[in-house]
C-alpha cells in the first residue's frame, strides 16, 4: 500500500497507462537523463515543486470552496450571529 | 540460470508447511531453497526438519528479531544466479518461477516485483484485497512505463544476486526493508520491471488491531525511507515525480479530509458519496479484471478504512518527520491457518 487513498495518484496514473498505451510509448529510461547532473536536479526540484504546488493549490480550493458554502458550521454560525444581536448570541453560544 | 530462494521464518507453524509446499509445487523448480529459522518457538523448527533433503534450512545463532537481519543471515548460503524472496505465510502460484526466469531473460533487468494478492479472509482483507488490485493494476503498470516501481513487494522480489550483494546492504535502519532496497537499485539507475503474471498470495491482518499496527510498520518504514534517501529524489525525474505526487497527495489529502469534516459536514458528507461512486465503479472494474467478484462491493466497508488510513498515515508522518522519534520493532501480525 503507496498511498492512503485511491484519489490523485491513482487517477494520474491511469493517465499515464492511457498515454502510453493510446501512443505505444517505449518505457522511458533513467538513462536517456543520465548525463548533466546540475540540470537534472533543477528539473526534479521544479517537479517536485509543481506536484507540491498542484495538490496544495486544489487543497486550498477544496477547503476554501466548503467554508465558503451554504451548510458550512462558518457559515452557519455567522448566519446566526448576525440573525441576533452579536453579544446575546454570543453568549448564548 | 540457477533460482535461489530465500525465505525467513520465525514462528510460522500456522503457514510454513502450506508456503514450503507452494515452493517445492512449481511448473519450474528452484535450484536451490533456503529458509532461515530465526529461532522459531514454535513447531516452525520441526517443520522445516521434515523437508530436510528437499529444502535447505539454517537457524540463525540468536533471534534477530527482525525480516531483514534473517535475509542478511540467509543470503550467505545463496549460490543462485537469481535470489526469489518471499515470506513464510505466503503460498507461490505454481507457475512464479518460470515468470521470474522469463524476466530475467532480458540481462539488464537486475530486479523484479511480482504481484501480490490477498488471501480471502473476511471484509478487512477484501478490503487489502481491493488495495492491492488498484495498486498493481494501475499504480504499478504505470511506474513500470515510466520507469520507476515505486516498491519490490517483500512476498514476491527477485534479484540478480551479483548485483544485489554489490549495490544492497542491510542497514537495518527502517522498518520497511523492501522499500529500502527499492530505493538503492533507483539510485543506482539499475532497471526494475513489474511482472504482473508472477504472483504470490499472502496473509493480510483480519482485525483492526492487526490492520493498524501493520500500516504503522508500512506508512512508518515509508516515512523513514523517504527521510533516509530524499536527496536523491531530484536527481531522478521520475523519482522527483512519483515521489512528489504519493507523498503530498498522502499529506494534503489526508488532512483535508478531517479538516473538511470539522468545517462543512454536509459538503464532507456528498463528497463521501461521490468518492464512493467513484470507487465502487474502480471496484467493478478490478473485480471483472481480477475475477474475484467481492471486490464490486469491497468500496463500501472502504470508505471506513480511508479514515484510518489517513489517521495512521499523519500520525507517522508526525512522529518520524517532525519529531523524528525513529520506531525500528518489527510488527508481525498473527497468522490464520493455511491448509498445505
Amino acid at each position: 500500500m503507496i498511498t492512503p487513498f485511491i484519489g490523485l495518484s491513482t487517477l494520474i496514473h491511469l493517465i499515464l497507462i492511457i498515454i502510453y498505451r493510446l501512443f505505444h510509448l517505449k518505457k522511458s529510461s533513467h538513462l536517456l537523463i543520465y548525463k548533466y547532473r546540475s540540470i537534472r536536479a533543477f528539473l526534479g526540484l521544479s517537479i517536485i515543486f509543481s506536484m507540491f504546488s498542484f495538490i496544495f493549490v486544489s487543497a486550498v480550493f477544496m477547503l476554501h470552496a466548503s467554508a465558503v458554502e451554504k451548510h458550512s458550521e462558518i457559515h452557519i454560525i455567522e448566519n446566526f450571529i448576525d440573525s441576533h444581536d452579536g453579544q446575546v448570541a454570543l453568549n448564548q453560544l | 540460470m540457477k533460482i535461489s530462494l530465500l525465505v525467513p521464518c520465525y514462528n510460522e507453524e500456522k503457514s510454513l508447511e502450506a508456503s514450503i509446499k507452494s515452493c517445492l509445487n512449481q511448473t519450474r523448480p528452484f535450484d536451490e531453497l533456503i529458509f532461515i529459522n530465526d529461532c522459531s518457538k514454535d513447531r516452525s523448527g520441526e517443520i522445516l526438519s521434515k523437508y530436510s533433503g528437499l529444502i535447505y534450512a539454517y537457524k540463525t545463532p540468536q533471534n534477530t528479531g527482525n525480516k531483514s537481519s534473517a535475509q542478511e543471515y540467509g543470503l550467505q548460503f545463496i549460490t543462485g544466479d537469481i535470489v526469489v524472496m518471499t515470506d513464510a505465510d505466503t503460498l507461490l502460484k505454481i507457475n512464479f518461477v518460470e515468470e521470474i526466469e522469463k524476466s530475467f531473460s532480458d540481462t539488464q533487468v537486475v530486479a523484479v516485483a511480482g504481484r501480490v494478492q490477498s488471501i480471502a479472509y473476511n471484509w478487512l482483507t477484501l478490503c487489502r484485497a481491493y488495495e492491492y488490485a488498484i495498486g498493481q493494476n494501475i499504480h504499478k503498470v504505470a511506474q513500470n512505463y515510466i520507469n520507476y516501481i515505486f516498491v519490490m513487494p517483500g512476498a514476491a522480489s527477485a534479484f540478480r544476486v551479483e548485483t544485489f550483494r554489490k549495490y544492497i546492504s542491510f542497514d537495518h535502519d527502517t522498518l520497511t526493508e523492501d522499500l529500502d532496497f527499492t530505493y538503492k537499485l533507483h539510485y543506482n539507475n539499475l532497471k526494475i520491471i513489474y511482472n504482473p503474471s508472477a504472483i504470490s498470495y499472502t496473509q493480510d491482518p483480519a482485525d483492526l488491531k492487526n490492520y493498524i499496527n501493520q500500516l504503522r510498520r508500512w506508512f512508518g518504514g515509508g516515512w523513514q525511507n523517504l527521510v533516509k534517501h530524499y536527496t536523491s529524489a531530484p536527481l531522478n525525474l521520475t523519482m522527483a515525480f512519483e515521489l512528489s505526487l504519493l507523498y503530498f497527495e498522502g499529506v494534503i489529502f489526508s488532512v483535508l479530509l478531517f479538516l473538511i469534516i470539522i468545517i462543512n459536514t454536509w459538503m464532507a458528507l456528498w463528497l463521501l458519496v461521490g468518492y464512493l461512486a467513484i470507487a465502487t465503479i474502480i471496484g467493478i472494474a478490478m473485480a471483472i479484471k481480477e475475477k474475484r467478484w467481492a471486490l464490486a462491493i469491497a468500496p463500501f466497508p472502504y470508505m471506513i478504512l480511508i479514515f484510518v488510513n489517513a489517521y495512521v498515515y499523519l500520525e507517522q508522518f508526525i512522529k518520524e518527520v517532525i519529531f523524528k522519534k525513529r520506531n525500528l520493532i518489527w510488527f508481525k501480525p498473527e497468522r490464520l491457518d493455511l491448509k498445505p
